[in-house]
């Protein structure tokens, strides 16, 4: 084995006056008071043996942190390969990141994933819970606007599927339509491209559902508001009815209970807000209102409570057409 | 350049699938500061990533790089971290600064010249990074002692570091020693070099019924010990 030299050396056979011992002791221990400092520097000062002994004595410390501390020096390199035929950049390119980093990364990182994932967890619970709550009872039309269904891509400017708003019942004489191109830009819609078009005695209706997809169940002193706008072209003494009903059934049998209706009259020609302020009552014990069709057994009358609420909208005219675009509705329950 | 995945094996593109290993590449990959892209742009048909690494003279390359960094610092880090002791407070204050200095030999550093060059370059990293510390006060290990008196006694313990010629051999030896020792005192020892509280000694000592002072003393018997273990291990009595 090589020896040392000497200057390299802390041999332990050289005798040290016990009060440099704990000089150097307490220097390395870092508790020097303010006079043990001044001994101590006074002492490099005037002997250049103290230094280099100091200087041993603070490797072998060195050594002695790297011995217990044990700590791994780690290199990790990423590299990221990428080909990109589609880009303006090159073909091919390559990323390379290196990181060095002292102790058990894998440890570390663990421990840092699990924080970070336990945090995560944490928002993503407090989120559900808010979404949870804020959405619940927060009641909205669906395709409201009429824009669910893209009209672009066909070359009929109208169809007869109006997303959400034939759920109980449909007839042919309600179609949607991309307005500006059905009337050659006569017409133009109030937001969007489409209108919902409304032949006479043509009906819409949906189930009124909050942002989670639950319905609206009747209660007492329920209000619904419906707001919109309508375009009636050529139908003077005409109405529209606004409608809450509880759906039992559908064709061929369809039964239905009115929960609570409101009716407007129209004006003929331009665009006219739609304001409807529904409210339930008290007694929701009801009979059927509407009942088409045949039936031995003619239903009787039933507790509505709690029954999902469906919204219809119908369109009382002789002639002409009715357009209704943006509605909205508000629900506030008791 | 057709893009469509079955043409690709007909126009010699590699296939990047299957869990190869992401080193596979030919380009020559040079040392270089982290996230760089390195952007190829070859002719057509692109040529095939090989099988195997060491088929690639780059990559070959590569690795001899790290490994003469590895070697490299082998004998620095002992150097760097007795100089950054003369001046830093606690173990992780020092470690930090080692890494960094790592970081910086690996970006910048004359690994491939001689290892004096390199440990001067880590030394040269180490004063700056260490002179940085010290204007941050809780970071700075003797309130009472003048910076040119640290910087004096670290660059002796750099010197007595950097002369050290059997560093691998007397850190085997002080592991062995410290294999020796009871519990009690390799606890002790622990607490003071691998515990990053630095209340962790007066813990002890009010835990033990003792003073801090008599901890110390206990410390400074146990450096003692181990010193006289190391000299006995690397110079060994004649029979």
């Amino acid at each position: 084995m090589k020896s040392d030299s000497p200057a390299a050396s802390d041999s332990s056979d050289e005798p040290l006056d016990p009060n440099w011992q704990h000089l150097l002791n307490r220097f390395l221990d870092q508790t020097l008071d303010a006079e043990e400092s001044a001994e101590f520097a006074r002492r490099l000062r005037e002997d250049p043996s103290a230094l280099a002994l100091c200087g041993q004595r603070i490797h072998f410390d060195a050594t002695l942190q790297a011995a217990l501390g044990a700590k791994d020096l780690e290199w990790e390199e990423t590299r990221r390969i990428r080909f990109n035929p589609g880009g303006t950049g090159p073909l091919w390119s390559i990323e390379r990141q290196q990181e060095f980093h002292i102790g058990r990364r894998r440890r570390r990182v663990r421990r840092q994933l699990l924080r970070a994932s336990l945090v995560a967890l944490g928002l993503l619970i407090l989120g559900a819970a808010a979404y949870h709550f804020h959405a619940r009872h927060r009641y909205q039309l669906r395709n409201g606007d009429f824009e669910a269904m893209d009209l672009s891509q066909s070359p009929n400017p109208e169809s007869l599927s109006i997303l959400y708003w034939q759920e109980s019942f449909s007839t042919p004489q309600a179609r949607v339509l991309e307005l500006s191109r059905a009337t050659q830009g006569e017409l133009f819609a109030k937001s969007g491209r489409n209108v919902v078009a409304l032949q006479p005695r043509a009906f819409l209706n949906q189930v009124l559902v909050d942002a989670r997809g639950e319905p609206l169940a009747a209660h007492p002193g329920t209000r619904v508001h419906v707001t919109g706008w309508y375009h009636c072209r050529n139908a003077p003494q005409s109405r529209l009815e606004a409608c809450l009903r509880f759906v039992a059934s559908g064709y061929p049998l369809a039964i239905q209970y009115n929960l609570a209706v409101q009716s407007v009259d129209l004006k003929d020609g331009g665009w006219h807000p739609i304001h409807f302020d529904l409210t339930l009552p008290t007694d929701l014990w009801r009979k059927p209102d509407i009942v088409s069709g045949e039936t031995p057994h003619p239903p009787g009358a039933i507790d509505l409570h709690g029954k999902p609420v469906t919204l219809s909208l119908d369109f009382y005219s002789e002639s002409g057409e009715l357009l209704v675009d943006d509605l909205a509705l508000t629900a506030e329950e008791p | 350049m057709n893009a469509a995945g079955s043409s690709r094996a007909g126009a010699g593109i590699p296939d990047l699938r299957g869990g190869q290993d992401e080193a596979r590449a030919s380009v020559e990959l040079h040392r270089s500061p982290p996230a760089e892209s390195v952007a190829v742009d070859p002719p057509h048909p692109p040529p095939p990533i090989p099988s195997d690494l060491s088929a690639s003279p780059a990559a070959a390359d590569d690795l001899s790089l790290h490994h003469r960094f590895g070697h490299q610092w082998e004998f620095a880090h002992l150097p760097v971290r007795a100089f950054l002791t003369a001046f830093l407070s606690t173990p992780a204050a020092i470690d930090d600064c080692v890494q960094e200095v790592a970081l910086l030999a690996w970006k910048k550093g004359p690994i491939q010249e001689d290892s004096d060059r390199f440990k001067a370059f880590c030394l040269a990293c180490a004063r700056r990074i260490a002179m940085a510390e010290v204007r941050k006060k809780y970071r700075r290990r003797h309130r009472h002692l003048e910076i040119e008196t640290l910087t004096a006694v670290a660059e002796a313990a750099a010197h007595a570091a950097s002369a050290e010629t059997a560093a691998a051999d007397r850190l085997r030896a002080l592991r062995e020693c410290l294999s020796r020792l009871d519990g009690k005192a390799r606890h002790l020892l622990d607490l003071r070099y691998a515990n990053s509280d630095p209340e962790a000694l007066k813990s002890e000592a009010a835990k033990a019924g003792l003073s801090v002072d008599a901890i110390y003393k206990k410390l400074e018997r146990l450096r003692s010990l181990l010193r006289n273990c190391v000299a006995k291990k690397l110079n060994p009595p004649d029979a």
